[in-house]
């Protein structure tokens, strides 16, 4: 909220206390200043003259000689202006002057003539219309009549003032409004608070219009005033002023005290003319069929939403927006000022389901009190008998719900002090209470404090116990360590412990771990080749290329790798563990299957072999056993391509399909794995069960076999393993076809140690593990000794 | 004086020696079938019977003689070998050579590994809730009826059927406070989601909440949890303050600042010139999020935080830029192995 200081200083004097100092003291009691605006310090010099006389330069066509009024002063001044007649006022840069843009100001003669000073126009001063009339014409900015000759430009444009933006809590909404804002800093500066003028002159005058609230659940209180014979006009200066520091355009006096009583007290008030009200008013819901055109010229469809009626037709939004015929217009007469209560969350609902916001609808959604619809329909009508834009009318119509009451908090000193930790004194503590319009009385130990209404926000003793804190300093709470607390055990849950453990071992093997975000585009799954289905929507994304639930993290792995590769990094090997988001049925109608995934991707930085010892490496961790098969996944080569099933983890890996490639614009060497390790994630891991190391050395010998070349190495050699148990690892260290070796054949060449258990091999043992060896790749694989 | 002749002789010869080979064969020459000692040892036998022993001892001495001096010329020809081997050896020590890379955990990640260990071992348990949440433990549970104006305080992605995506990790506290009665300690770090997206906001984030639950918990502890905890992060110099805010779901609400680590609060870029760094809200847990999950508020206290992990992160490592968080640029990320 913009707080101007002017406007504040009415109602607590804060003389003398910097806008720096105010932040930090608001900072202390919860209004944290977002922003402090200090006025223009871009000008400096000019002040508003008078053109006493303006006459011809006799050696230009263009030129005039102009006599100005600075009140202290009179300069010549030599202008070439053409729309600057005697009388008008006008800003004049004097000799030393500072203008916009680091422009300095001297003495000049033109064409033989003496010069002292110049006068500015609106583009000069670099101003507007918005800040004041004329301001954009070709030519000298002409001031308001009501400007003071001699008075610092500046101060009459109303751009010398400081404003602090104050951000307020939802709790707060008392303090969207500046009286209620300067309350608290009064207790704060322990100054006093002085309330704005609530009295006012009236005529007598019979009621025109009843009042009747039929929906008194959406709106609780609602008061109507006349005001006769008015004056549509510009409203004064510092009204108009005020209103645009506070980020309001100035419209006509009735229409700018609503909003300076919304900005003032924070209530918004509505101003009807009188002669389009048919009847009496009727707050009530919007029927079936009922429309209105508001006052931003759409056609709105009223059903069951609240409105404000006559006998004939709805009239406004209630809240949010007034009818087309409902506004002030220049030959407005009679008045007919609304002040209301509207429920918060009906208007934060209707506006946001008809799709129509005002300064007004805002206002009512944060909440608005009881007490201050009375005092805003007062407020405005003392401002219209201080500008005497019209004759109020003694006739007050109001309507209401059931009086609310007073919340009452029985509390102690001991239970405020117990939430803090610190000891306050009694005393203190009611003091700060009392300041802050909270009645308090003492009965034995027990404080009975009566909460004013327009603290909503107060419900028990903690909400207590926090505005004491708010002035008692909450540099007074000290740091403990819960020793009055039990003693509790810490520690990771299995599904974490496990999830370190897996990205220790990614890490080990070399990857780097990538976030991606859980929201991808639907169309991600086209791009590899999947069926778009199963995807969770969501109703209100921020691009629709973030807008499905991620189903498979395949598609932001590539994604980050083509990054990577249109910026030059070609060699890169990721890992991402995250969630993938698989619904029951859609739409949504529990909570998701919500599926941690292991994705790995690599670049240029190995070839099948790698990411199958990798994926080997990572289903090792959660068990010895898995099986490998074929996979069926379109995103992967289907050549280069694997299915893998293990203890709780099932996924595929293999190099990344060329079409896949091609729509990521993705090198050919990558491959990824994609494994669901959501069950995997939920089991202890076992812990690792020594076997003994044996005492005997073992044998290795080589072996040379000739297979036919569509033989599957790998599952030959595995199946050395089951020819002997002393068979403890076999490794490949070459396959060669070429000269020697038949035409469709390979020489598949591997080591075989054997490690004996009890008792040394003799020749005899070795050559018949070995003999075995080669008869099992004879009849299994067609094996012959090479 | 014969013998010694010889010796001097061999010695000389085997000081000569340049290699294996030609002291293999002065050994030949020596102890071979007609070498120079086996001729010695053949011809005592005809020497008369009084000289025998004399000139036995004298052969002998000889031969042992040569003997040690051959072992020493084959320990320094090994030397010279080892030596030689090692000169030619010699290497560009200048080079560096590539080796595996290794990998690294995202920055976010080692945050909050670092935060998740700290709080371990101060008692508190790690606990996951779910990112896809109901309206019910996202807002209602925790103090946020439907149409209250804090939802404005956070921009929310809807599902549709009461559900959404999770704006604050503090839906945590309900499923837990659900499950489990105090004494209660509990962190629940994971991924939020809020409709934001500019150069300070990511539409995905992490928070960590933390909650207490216990009889006699206070203001002053809560303080005391997130001093410790301020100082295990950002040093031991480090302060925190209070200041007034407002959470529906705590009362009274907090936001917490630390003294600025840059420059010890006397103000610098890091800090904006305040000297203090905003760092998470927290509070006393309001009385209503207790008796929504069945707890007595007469009977416990509780006090909660929720802090942002990237945020945490930006400051430690000095990340300018929240997008570079997301990019995973390999240039990023192999800074923080």
């Amino acid at each position: 909220m913009k707080l101007p200081l002017s406007w504040l200083n009415e109602y607590v004097d804060i003389t003398g206390i910097s806008p720096q100092e105010l932040s930090d003291k608001l900072l202390s009691i919860g209004f944290e200043v977002e922003e402090i605006i200090e006025p223009r310090d871009d000008i400096k010099g000019v002040v508003v003259g008078r053109v006493d006389s303006i006459v011809r330069h006799e050696n230009s066509d263009k030129l005039w000689i102009c006599q100005i009024d600075l009140g202290d002063r009179s300069v010549q001044i030599v202008t070439g202006a053409q729309n600057v007649k005697q009388g008008d006022l006008v800003p004049v840069a004097t000799v030393g002057a500072e203008l916009p843009g680091g422009k300095k100001l001297a003495a000049a003669k033109l064409r033989g003539v003496d010069s002292f000073g110049m006068l500015c126009s609106g583009g000069e001063l670099c101003v507007d219309d918005d800040v004041v009339e004329g301001a954009s014409v070709d030519g000298i900015l002409i001031l308001p009549k009501d400007s003071v000759v001699g008075d610092d430009i500046m101060h009459s444009l109303g751009t010398d003032d400081t404003v602090l933006d104050v951000s307020i809590t939802a709790n707060r909404p008392d303090c969207q409004a500046i009286v209620n804002l300067a309350r608290e800093i009064a207790i704060l500066l322990n100054k006093p608070f002085k309330m704005p003028k609530l009295s006012y002159k009236t005529v007598e005058h019979a009621a025109i219009h009843n009042v009747k609230i039929t929906d008194k659940e959406r709106c609780s209180r609602y008061i109507g005033r006349m005001i006769g014979d008015v004056k549509i006009e510009k409203s004064p200066k510092w009204i108009r002023d005020r209103l645009r520091m506070c980020g309001l355009r100035p419209i006509n006096n009735l229409v700018d005290i609503t909003n300076y009583v919304l900005l003032e007290i924070g209530q918004p008030l509505h101003a009807f003319d009188n002669k389009f009200i048919d009847g009496a008013i009727n707050v009530r819901s919007g029927a079936s069929g009922e429309k209105i055109t508001a006052l931003d010229g759409k056609e709105y469809d009223v059903d069951g939403v609240l409105i404000i009626a006559d006998d004939s037709k709805p009239l406004a939004i209630a809240g949010i927006m007034g009818g087309e015929y409902t506004g002030i217009f220049p030959d407005t007469e009679t008045v007919f000022l609304e002040a209301a209560r509207f429920e918060r969350s009906n208007i934060r609902r209707t506006s946001r389901k008809i799709g129509l916001r005002s300064d007004s609808s805002s206002r009512f959604e944060k909440g608005v009190d009881w007490q201050s619809v009375k005092l805003g329909s007062d407020r405005a009508l003392a401002l219209i008998d201080k500008l005497g834009c019209g004759i109020i009318y003694d006739c007050v119509v109001e309507d209401h719900a059931a009086v609310p009451q007073e919340k009452v908090i029985r509390t102690t000193q001991k239970e405020i002090c117990s939430l803090l930790g610190i000891d306050i004194d009694k005393k203190v503590i009611v003091s700060i209470l009392k300041k802050q319009g909270i009645s308090v009385k003492s009965e034995g130990k027990t404080l009975v404090c009566t909460v004013p209404l327009v603290r909503e926000d107060i419900d028990g003793y903690a909400d207590l116990a926090e505005d004491v804190m708010r002035f008692y300093g909450y540099d007074n709470i000290v740091s403990t360590h819960s020793e009055n607390t039990h003693q509790t055990n810490g520690g990771m849950n299995t599904h974490d412990i496990n999830c370190e453990a897996l990205k220790s071992r990614l890490m080990a093997l070399g990857a780097d771990e990538i976030l991606n975000y859980s929201f991808i585009s639907p169309e991600a799954s086209d791009s590899i080749l999947l069926e778009n289905k199963d995807q969770i929507v969501i109703k209100n994304p921020l691009s629709r290329d973030i807008s499905v639930m991620r189903t498979q993290l395949v598609s932001s792995m590539l994604v980050s790798i083509s990054r990577n590769c249109a910026r030059k990094n070609s060699v890169m090997r990721f890992f991402e563990l995250g969630k993938v988001f698989i619904p029951d049925k859609l739409p949504l109608e529990k909570l998701p299957d919500e599926r941690d995934v292991l994705c790995i991707g690599i670049c240029n930085d190995g070839d099948f072999y790698d990411i199958k010892a990798i994926v080997g490496e990572v289903a090792k961790l959660f068990g010895a056993k898995f099986d490998l098969t074929p996979s069926a996944v379109p995103y992967l080569h289907p050549k280069q391509s694997l299915h893998i099933e293990g203890e709780g983890i099932r996924g595929d890996f293999g190099k990344v399909h060329p079409l896949v490639c091609e729509n990521y614009d993705l090198p050919s060497e990558v491959y990824v794995a994609h494994i669901d390790v959501a069950e995997a994630l939920r089991k202890p891991i076992g812990n690792v069960v020594f076997k003994p190391i044996s005492k005997l050395q073992p044998v290795d010998r080589d072996l040379a076999l000739i297979v036919e070349r569509d033989v599957r190495v790998g599952d030959m050699l595995d199946s050395v393993y089951a020819v002997s148990p002393f068979v403890s690892n076999v490794k490949l260290f070459d396959i060669y076809s070429g000269e020697q070796i038949p035409q469709g054949y390979k020489s598949v060449a591997f080591s075989v140690r054997l490690q004996p258990e009890a008792a040394t091999f003799s020749d005899n043992d070795i050559k018949k593990i070995i003999n075995d060896i080669i008869a099992e790749a004879e009849k299994t694989f067609g094996a012959k000794l090479r | 004086m014969e013998y010694n002749d010889i010796l001097s002789e061999l010695l000389i010869k085997i000081e000569g020696v340049q290699s294996d080979r030609e002291l293999g064969e002065l050994k030949a020459s020596v102890f071979g079938k007609n070498g120079i000692i086996t001729e010695l040892m053949k011809s005592l036998k005809d020497l008369p019977p009084e000289q025998k022993p004399q000139a036995g001892k004298a052969v002998n001495d000889l031969r042992v003689a040569f003997t040690a001096a051959c072992e020493e010329k084959e320990k320094e020809l090994h030397r010279k070998k080892i030596a030689d081997m090692i000169d030619s050896e010699s290497l560009d020590l200048s080079i560096n050579k590539p080796i595996g890379s290794i990998g690294a955990l995202h920055p976010i990640n080692q945050i909050r590994k670092k935060l998740t260990d700290y709080f371990i071992a101060n008692g508190y348990i790690v606990y996951d809730s779910p990112e896809i949440e109901t309206d019910y433990y996202n807002f209602q549970a925790l103090n946020i009826p439907p149409d209250h104006p804090a939802r404005d305080m956070q921009d929310t992605f809807f599902i549709g059927n009461g559900m959404l995506l999770r704006s604050q990790t503090s839906s945590g506290q309900v499923r837990l406070m659900e499950k489990h009665k105090p004494p209660l300690k509990m962190i629940c770090p994971g991924r939020v989601f809020r409709n934001d997206d500019d150069s300070t906001h990511s539409p995905v984030f992490h928070q960590m909440e933390g909650l207490v639950v216990d009889k006699n918990v206070t203001l002053c502890d809560l303080k005391g949890a997130l001093e410790g905890f301020a100082k295990f992060i950002f040093g031991d110099k480090t302060t925190i303050r209070f200041r007034p805010s407002y959470f529906p779901f705590t009362e009274p609400s907090v936001e917490v600042d630390v003294s600025c680590f840059n420059c010890g609060g006397s103000g610098c870029r890091v800090c904006k010139n305040t000297g203090w760094i905003e760092i998470l809200g927290a509070g006393m847990v309001n009385r209503k999020v207790l008796e929504n999950c069945n707890i007595d508020p007469d009977e416990y206290h509780g006090f909660a935080f929720g802090l942002g992990l990237d945020r945490v992160a930006m400051i430690q490592y000095g990340i300018n830029d929240i997008k570079l968080l997301w990019e995973n640029d390999v240039r990023f990320l192999k800074q923080f192995r």
